[in-house]
Parts: C-alpha cells; sequence; structure tokens
C-alpha cells in the first residue's frame, strides 16, 4: 500500500526527527519541529487512504452493458462494433479523490472508439463510467473478466489495486452472409443427373407421381386413379413422390490441431466460418442444414434442420467452438507458471497478496535430510554430544556398556587432548584469576573444542537451509504455491491440494491449463515432442470422422451433401476409416466434399517449387578456403531454416496429394480451403443435387 | 488545455514545460511551489544562511522542472543541515540547554515549516501530472508499461485552497505536537507513567538526577517512542479489524486455508514427497515389468522358432529318409 515515494519520504522525515528531537535540540529545534510537522501531514494522509480505501474502495461496485445495434444484446455478431458501458459506483459516503478505472478488455476483440481507462473520482451517488466501442472480427466467445480500479492518493505516497470481478461472457456469432452468400440459385443448371444417379424414391405427399398401388380402405377418394381403376376393373390409388428437400451435412474438425494459433486467427475460426457461410446460405434457400463436430475423442452431431431457431442454434454451436483452445500439453510447469501468475495477480489481487497467500519462510527452508550425506552431517552433529554423553555415563557408573577398543581408544584421545589444550588456554588466558573464573573458562574451551565438529556441521545445516530463500528456484515455488492455494479454493479442494499441486507436476500443468483455457490466455505449445514427431496429429480424429459419416447415412433421407471440413492432411495411413465411410457414404449415392484447411505459411502445392538455392560457390583457386558456414553461423542457421522449410513444405505437399488420391478415389472432391471459394464451391454443389431433383 | 490532449507514455521536455506553465490548472500548483521556495529562501537568509537558500531555490526548481523525484528528500535534509549549520561549515555552534523550551510557536519557524510543508505538496502533485502517480504493477519497471499520469483535467478548482488551508492545519498541529512531547515526562514508577513538566523547574538540567529521574532528552525520547508505537499500535487495531470486517467471503476462505496449510505443511509436503516416491517406484517396476515381459515373449518366441527349426529338421529327413 506504501509507495516507494512514500516509503523514501517517511524514511528521510524519520532521520530528520531523530537528528533534529536527540541529537541536535540543544542547538537548534526547526529540523525537530519541521519532522513533527511532516509526520503529522504524512500520518493524515496515511489515515485519510485507509479511511477511504475501507469505506469506499471495498465497497465499488460494477455493472456493465453491452450494446449492439443500440439494444441491450446477449449475443454479439463478428465484424458488427458494439458499444460497451461500464458503470462504477461505491455504496458508501466517501469521496474518492482520484481513481484510475481501466476495464479489461477481452481477448479476441478490437478496440473501435474511446478509452477502457477513465481518471476520475468517486463519489457518493456519482458514479463513473466507461463507453467504449469494440469489434469482433472472429466468431468466438468473448469473456469480460471485470474492471480494475487503482486508487491513490494525490502525493503518490499510497497505492491500491482492487479487481472488481464481473465475469461474463458472450458469444460472438459468425458474420451474416454477405451479398454472394445471399443470392438464390435461381439459375438451375442445365443438365441430366449422371447415369446411375437416382433419387431415393419413396411415397409422400409432392407432385410427381411415384406408383399405382391397389385401393386400401381409407385412402381419400382424390387420390383415386379413375381411369386406370377403368381399364383393370378394380379401384387403384395413385402414390405420389415424397418432395424431399436437398439435405446438407457440416463437418468441422475441432480437433486441437485446428485450434493452433492466435486467436480469432485460428485454422478453426476459419473453416467455422466458411461453415457458417455455407449453412446460412443453404439455409436461405430452404435446404436444410446439420451441422456435426467432432475431435479425436467424440462427435456431436446436430440433425439437419431449417428453422430459423436451429440456425441459431448451429451459429451458437460455431461460435462455442471457435473459441476452443488447445490443451497445453507438453508445456514446462514453469512456462506455465509465467503465464498464469501475471493473471492470477491482475484478476485475483486480494487472492495473491502476501497477506493472504503467505508463504512462510520455514517452507522454504532447504531441508538437508532429503539428501543422502545430509544423514552424514546428521551423523557429525550429533557424534560429539553423544560421545561426551556416553563418557561422563561411564565416569558415574562403570557398568555402562563399553566402546569398541580402537573406537575407545581414538575418544579418549580426543578428550585427553582437548582437555590439555583447553588447560594450557585457559593458564595463557586468565592465569592469575580466581580459581572458579579459571574452571569456568577451561570448560567453555573444553566444550567448544569438543563440540567443534557438531558446531561446524551444525552452522553448515544452517546454511544449507537458508540457502532455500533464496534464488529463482524459491521465486518459482512462491509463485507455484500461491497459485496452487487459488485453485485449491477455486476448486473447493482444501490446503491438501496445495502441496499436492506444488509437487505433482502432471496435476499441476493439468490445473494451470484449464485456468488458462478458462480466462482465454493462450500459451505458447510446443508442437513436437522429443522425438520430433508432431504432437497434433490427431490420429483418432479419422475414426470418429468416419463413425459420424456412417451414422449421418444411416439417417440420410435422400441423395445428401456431406461437406467434411477437417485437417486431415497429414493423417497418411491412418485415413482408412474416412475412406471406407466415404465409399459408404457414396455407394448410397450421396456426394461428399472434403476442404482442407491450409497453413498460411506453406505455399499451394499446385505452385511450382522452386529449385532449392545452389551452394555458395567457392573458390577452387585456394582449396583450403573454408566454408561459409565454418565462420557465418547465422548464415548456417538460415540456410538449415531453409532446407527443413523446403522439406516439411514437400513433405506436407506429398502427404496432401496423397491424402486427395485416396479420397478423390472414392468419388469425394477434395479442395483447400484457399484455393478459390469453397462457399462457392458447396452452394453449386447443392444447385446441382436441387437440379438433379428438378431435372430427373 | 495541454493536459486534455492525449500526451505521449514519455513526455518530453518541452511538454513537461508546457504542462508546468501554460497550463492552468497545473501552474496553480507550479506557482505554489516556486513561492514556497521562495518563502524558504527569505526565512534561510534572514537566518544566515543565505548559501542554503540559494541552494534550495536552485535544486528545488531544478527538481521541479526536470521531474527529479528524489529531490524533495534531499531537499529536506538540505533544509535541516543548513540550519543546523547556517554557514554550511559542520559546526553546530554554543549549545543552549532552554533552546527547546523558547522555541514554540515561532512565528519565523511556522512560515518556513509552512512554505516546506507547501512546496512538498505541491511539488508531489506535480510529479503526478508530468511523472508519474501510481507505481507499476510490477517491483521492476518491465518493457511496455505506461507510467499512469493524472490529467490536469482532473484537477477540482477548490484544490489549492485546501491544500493551502489544511497544510495551515497540519502546521498548527505540528507545533501542538512538538510543545505537547517536550511538556510531558516520562514517570515509569507511576500509576500513570506520563505527567506534565513543569518549565520553570531546572530538575532535569541537573547533573547528578536522583534514581527514576530522566534527562529532558530521555523523556522526550521515550514520550516519542511510545507515541509512535502506542499510536501504530491503535491505529493498526482500528484499520485490522475494519478490514476483516470488509473482507468478502472468497477472501476469508482463502485466509483459512492459507493458515490451515501453514500449520500443516510439513507433514503435507512429506506426504506428497512419499506419494511421488511411491508413483516413480511403480512406475519404474511396471517399466521393468514391461521389460521382463518383452524379454520372455523374445524367449519364448527363439524357443519356438528354435522348435520349428527342428522340427522342419526331423520332416526333412524323415522324407529324405523315405526318397531314399
Amino acid at each position: 500500500m506504501l509507495t516507494a515515494r512514500g516509503w523514501w519520504f517517511a524514511l528521510i522525515v524519520s532521520f530528520i526527527l531523530v537528528m533534529g528531537a536527540f541529537v541536535i535540540p540543544n542547538y537548534t529545534t526547526v529540523p525537530a519541529i519541521l519532522a513533527v510537522t511532516l509526520l503529522a501531514w504524512f500520518v493524515y494522509e496515511w489515515l485519510q487512504f485507509h479511511y477511504k480505501s475501507n469505506a469506499a474502495v471495498s465497497r465499488l461496485r460494477v455493472r456493465r452493458w453491452v450494446m449492439q445495434g443500440g439494444r441491450d444484446t446477449p449475443m454479439l455478431w463478428a465484424n458488427v462494433p458494439f458499444e460497451i458501458r461500464v458503470r462504477v459506483r461505491h455504496t458508501g459516503y466517501v469521496t474518492i479523490d482520484y481513481a484510475v478505472v481501466e476495464d479489461r478488455l477481452p481477448t479476441g476483440a478490437d478496440l473501435i472508439k474511446g478509452e477502457t481507462e477513465s481518471h476520475t473520482t468517486i463519489g457518493w451517488g456519482q458514479p463513473t463510467d466507461v463507453i467504449y466501442t469494440l469489434k469482433c472480427p472472429a466468431p468466438g466467445v468473448l469473456r469480460f473478466e471485470g474492471v480494475k480500479v487503482r486508487v491513490a492518493d494525490l502525493h503518490g505516497f499510497f497505492y491500491r489495486r482492487v479487481f472488481l470481478r464481473d465475469a461474463i461472457e458472450f458469444l460472438v456469432l459468425p458474420p451474416l452472409v454477405n451479398a454472394e452468400g445471399r443470392q438464390r440459385a435461381d439459375k438451375r443448371f442445365n443438365m441430366l443427373p449422371p447415369p446411375g444417379i437416382h433419387r431415393l424414391r419413396r411415397p409422400g405427399s409432392g407432385d410427381e407421381l411415384h406408383d399405382l398401388r391397389d385401393y386400401q380402405p381409407g385412402d381419400p377418394p382424390k387420390m383415386i386413379a379413375w381411369k386406370v381403376s377403368a381399364r383393370k376393373d378394380k379401384l387403384i390409388t395413385k402414390e405420389y413422390e415424397n418432395d424431399v428437400p436437398v439435405r446438407c451435412v457440416l463437418f468441422l474438425d475441432t480437433s486441437d490441431g485446428v485450434r493452433l494459433g492466435p486467436p480469432g486467427n485460428t485454422l478453426l475460426t476459419r473453416m467455422a466460418g466458411v461453415t457458417a457461410v455455407v449453412a446460412q446460405a443453404a439455409a436461405a434457400n430452404r435446404d436444410l442444414v446439420g451441422l456435426t463436430t467432432f475431435d479425436d475423442k467424440a462427435a456431436q452431431p446436430t440433425p439437419p434442420a431449417r428453422t430459423q431457431t436451429h440456425m441459431i442454434n448451429v451459429l451458437r454451436k460455431l461460435a462455442e467452438v471457435s473459441a476452443l483452445q488447445p490443451a497445453p500439453t507438453g508445456v514446462p510447469p514453469d512456462q506455465l507458471t509465467r503465464r498464469a501468475y501475471p493473471l492470477a495477480h491482475e484478476l485475483y489481487p486480494e487472492l495473491m497478496a502476501t497477506t493472504t497467500n503467505t508463504m512462510p519462510l520455514s517452507r522454504k527452508w532447504n531441508p538437508l535430510l532429503d539428501k543422502r550425506w545430509g544423514w552424514i552431517v546428521l551423523f557429525i552433529i550429533a557424534i560429539p554430544p553423544c560421545l561426551l554423553a556416553w563418557k561422563v555415563a561411564s565416569i558415574m557408573d562403570p557398568e555402562v556398556v563399553r566402546l569398541p577398543r580402537g573406537v575407545n581408544r581414538v575418544v579418549v584421545a580426543w578428550l585427553s587432548n582437548t582437555f590439555s589444550v583447553g588447560v594450557r588456554l585457559t593458564s595463557w588466558l586468565v592465569g592469575g584469576a580466581p580459581l572458579s573464573v579459571r574452571i569456568a573458562v577451561f570448560f567453555v574451551f573444553w566444550l567448544s573444542m569438543l563440540l567443534t565438529p557438531s558446531v561446524i556441521a551444525g552452522m553448515f545445516w544452517v546454511a544449507h537451509g537458508i540457502s532455500g530463500w533464496f534464488g529463482m528456484a524459491t521465486a518459482e515455488l512462491a509463485r507455484r504455491k500461491r497459485l496452487a492455494a487459488l485453485f485449491s479454493l477455486q476448486d473447493g479442494t482444501g490446503p491438501d491440494a496445495i502441496e499436492r499441486l506444488v509437487h505433482d507436476d502432471e496435476a499441476y500443468a493439468e490445473r494451470v491449463s484449464r485456468f488458462l483455457q478458462y480466462h482465454q490466455l493462450r500459451c505458447p505449445i510446443p508442437l513436437y515432442d522429443e522425438f520430433g514427431r508432431y504432437r497434433f496429429r490427431c490420429a483418432e480424429k479419422a475414426d470418429v470422422l468416419a463413425g459420424a459419416i456412417v451414422r449421418a447415412v444411416s439417417h440420410a433421407r435422400d441423395n445428401e451433401l456431406y461437406v467434411i471440413l477437417a485437417d486431415i492432411s497429414e493423417l497418411g495411413a491412418d485415413l482408412e476409416p474416412l475412406v471406407k465411410a466415404c465409399r459408404v457414404a457414396r455407394a448410397r449415392r450421396h456426394h461428399v466434399m472434403v476442404i482442407v484447411p491450409w497453413p498460411a505459411d506453406v505455399p499451394s502445392p499446385d505452385e511450382a517449387q522452386e529449385p532449392p538455392a545452389p551452394p555458395p560457390e567457392i573458390g577452387r583457386r585456394k582449396n583450403k578456403k573454408r566454408h561459409p558456414d565454418d565462420f557465418l553461423p547465422n548464415e548456417r542457421h538460415k540456410r538449415l531454416t531453409k532446407i527443413v522449410q523446403a522439406n516439411l513444405t514437400r513433405q506436407y505437399h506429398e502427404s496432401f496429394r496423397k491424402m486427395r488420391r485416396l479420397l478423390g478415389a472414392t468419388g469425394a472432391t477434395v479442395m483447400r480451403v484457399d484455393d478459390g471459394d469453397p462457399v462457392r464451391l458447396v452452394l453449386d454443389r447443392l444447385d446441382r443435387l436441387r437440379g438433379m431433383r428438378s431435372r430427373r | 488545455m495541454i493536459a486534455e490532449k492525449k500526451l505521449p507514455a514519455k513526455l518530453s521536455q518541452r511538454q513537461v514545460i508546457g504542462i508546468l506553465f501554460r497550463d492552468r490548472a497545473a501552474r496553480a500548483y507550479t506557482f505554489s511551489a516556486l513561492g514556497a521556495l521562495a518563502m524558504i529562501f527569505v526565512v534561510m537568509y534572514l537566518n544566515g544562511s543565505d548559501i542554503g537558500g540559494v541552494l534550495v531555490v536552485l535544486l528545488g526548481s531544478a527538481a521541479l522542472v526536470l521531474r527529479w523525484t528524489a529531490m524533495p528528500p534531499f531537499l529536506l535534509l538540505v533544509i535541516a543541515y543548513f540550519h543546523a549549520c547556517p554557514f554550511g561549515i559542520p559546526d553546530f555552534g554554543s549549545e543552549n540547554p532552554y533552546q527547546v523550551r523558547e522555541t514554540y510557536f515561532q512565528v519565523a519557524d511556522m512560515v518556513l515549516v509552512m512554505a516546506i510543508l507547501v512546496y512538498l505538496r505541491a511539488q508531489y502533485r506535480l510529479f503526478g501530472f508530468v511523472h508519474q502517480i501510481m507505481p507499476f504493477e510490477n517491483v521492476f519497471r518491465r518493457k511496455g508499461d505506461v507510467p499512469t499520469r493524472r490529467p490536469s483535467s482532473h484537477i477540482r478548482p477548490d484544490e489549492i485552497a485546501w491544500l493551502v488551508g489544511i497544510t495551515g492545519g497540519i502546521v498548527l498541529l505540528g507545533q501542538g505536537a512538538w510543545w505537547l512531547v517536550n511538556a510531558l515526562e516520562f514517570a515509569p514508577m507511576e500509576n500513570f507513567p506520563l505527567r506534565w513538566s513543569d518549565p520553570k523547574s531546572l530538575r532535569v538540567f541537573r547533573r547528578d538526577l536522583p534514581p527514576g529521574e530522566f534527562r529532558a532528552g530521555q523523556h522526550r525520547f521515550f514520550v516519542i517512542l511510545g507515541a509512535m508505537f502506542f499510536g501504530t499500535l491503535l491505529l493498526r487495531l482500528v484499520f485490522s479489524y475494519w478490514q476483516l470486517r470488509m473482507m468478502s467471503a472468497a477472501e476469508g476462505a482463502m485466509v483459512m486455508t492459507d493458515t490451515s496449510w501453514a500449520e500443516s505443511h510439513r507433514e503435507r509436503v512429506r506426504v506428497e514427497k512419499w506419494r511421488i516416491w511411491g508413483r516413480t517406484r511403480a512406475a519404474e517396476a511396471a517399466k521393468q515389468a514391461e521389460q521382463e515381459r518383452k524379454q520372455a515373449a523374445r524367449k519364448a518366441e527363439q524357443q519356438r522358432e528354435k522348435q520349428a527349426a527342428k522340427e522342419r529338421e526331423r520332416e526333412r529327413k524323415a522324407n529324405r529318409a523315405q526318397r531314399d
């Protein structure tokens, strides 16, 4: 609470007070009077700040309005600006002279207009407002944590920071489709269905005649085919085709691999954007749209429908999955702490304060007996007093068990030698003193010499223990303990969990990653494991996706379009279940499209590859001339990086081509998300399906 | 006004001077500080310390313009020094045991203290405009940390009046406190350890004091020490209790959890170490068992292959024998 400025001022004034009141008051009293007056002023400011801090700062309340289109809204749309109004007030009767109210900007939103902080005076009945405008470039979840209020006195001596937690989450729905997406496919393709393509015919209430059958009691008279009945001399009923609309099922990959990247610019966000546009355009054409999200563990299907509520639900789901973050597995605990600790300190200042969340020195003490050699030190500490006690006991009682002869000889020599040295030292130092003094001094010397090994070992023990109070490891331990205490409080696991989280790296990493995800803070994640393998391949998702496709096929009613938006380029041999599922779908006359996200830093596979740069020419004039890599490490690093990148790109292209070949063989269309306009292609395919029906 | 514009995180000297002298709201503080420095100079000059006065004015003005945040406390030391040694030479002069009794509520002292107080208050508030009013969040300034400055538009019109008024009150309070400190005597042998001193008595100046009696400086020491100790204790108790009353449920739960942990952390550490040790051992045992299983499987495979080879050999021999 006291700032460095306050500490220095108090220190200097105290010094002047001591000098003025106790050293030079008989020469001049002005320094003493000055110091007393300044001290009185300091105490006055201290009292005032404390009073206001308790009476007003602790009673601060916050209220938030999020407005889009001029009214309070529970959900937001991406790429549409919205206004935030935050009102901070307090219920006390005291005025806070100076406060800085700062609303914490959520991740994934851009500030368009206004400021998120306000320098203000908060009095009774005088709330302060912070108004600003934000825009979310991508769908997801927008989380407002609360408002940071910093209070200081006008001289900068005292300071307090509180965080008014008012956590609230808003779904940011994908943007509404643009003019292109809204376009109704009025133009029918003038084409016949390819040979072998047939509709799934079912009787229903359509316009086209499906079949004729014998009349059954209960059939409406208008369905009787009179001419045929007259010809056959029995009642025949007409059956019409079922008018099944075009159905499109979107399969969206939400596995960890597509969640990587900066917030709002992940592969998942881009795919969710494409999905949203396709879904809305299809719904605008009165087609049914379903959405199945899947990762490497499970799939969550939403059956096709075309109501407005269904579309909102689809958009909500897309917004939710867009906010998903990769699990930070494999991140070292200290790196997680470096991310989580400042965040916890910012959001929970009162719970992370050293007064409420302590770290006693005894916990930092470095225990000696954890080390094997610590027992040797303990032995050295214990053995001299024990031997001394044994000797005294043997003098008092001769029946005491004797030590082995060799050991006994050493002990006796040690006692007699120290005894004689003590006598000599005493007679040299206090030879003329009274007998009692000489005896006392002798015993002090003698015991000191006897117990010297114990004292030295004890000092070593203390030094070793105190060494635990300093260093980076101690600071890390303190941070980890404070975070563990916060987590144990949030989870309700009590003090048991604190030491568990401090000691168990796995449990700690899991809990910290949950904390970071909850507060939407991303952490740099290692992409490759210790063997150089890509960590986010998620091969199991092929099985899950295949299961979802087969399930969709089993629930299909007519020729449907399955659009798979998944990062499956690198699955290789693990694609087999997906290939089988695509075959099943194609066997039932369904269409399959695969849209693969493409990393921004990888060139297109259709582009011509540049030949690798030739190694720098080295003159042959001097055969012993050194290669540039030997004396230019930066150049060498650059060249190596280029080679690695080129190899990785080639490998990625190869795997993509293999995947395209495999799936293309089943009849599925494979394309990249950045290749042309995938939305247009999906809509065209839907039109084609619709055309097939209309043309038959 | 200058301050109403959006100022950069780091102010240039030109911008600082602009705030100090061209901003209407802030320049009242600037002139208050300069006026206070001038008054300090006058009082010190009258006291015979012209060098000290000039030094104070120069250093104070430089601190004002150049934002030397360490200067105000340093100026206090300079003023105190030049009051003890007006000519700057470290010589206190002759001792006057009655000095303390003769210096209550003297106009020159009050004017000087008032000027110093006005200067300090104005200077620190100006630092809030041109340097920083709140500390950084971290102990050490990190890259990207922007200092928080109070905008001059936040200055209330009556701030200077309140500043001067409260300063006058504090000056009187300080004089009263100094008088009280010297008017009280420490009497540890009596029921109440404080008593009023007799201003005309010369008892405290005797060389041979009776047992249980103290000199004037010792009385002052005990009174100041006692006032500081018991005052701090009282205020601490009051505000701590208040703080406990205002504590949120989460904060209270954290205090309870932390206390519980602090009382038992040794045992918990031991238990956790055993747990980790047990887990490591179990993992090692599992690994060893796995290796043994693989080894056994490999042996069995080799055995089977040997057996199969023998069988084949036997069959081959049998076939050959049959052929023969």
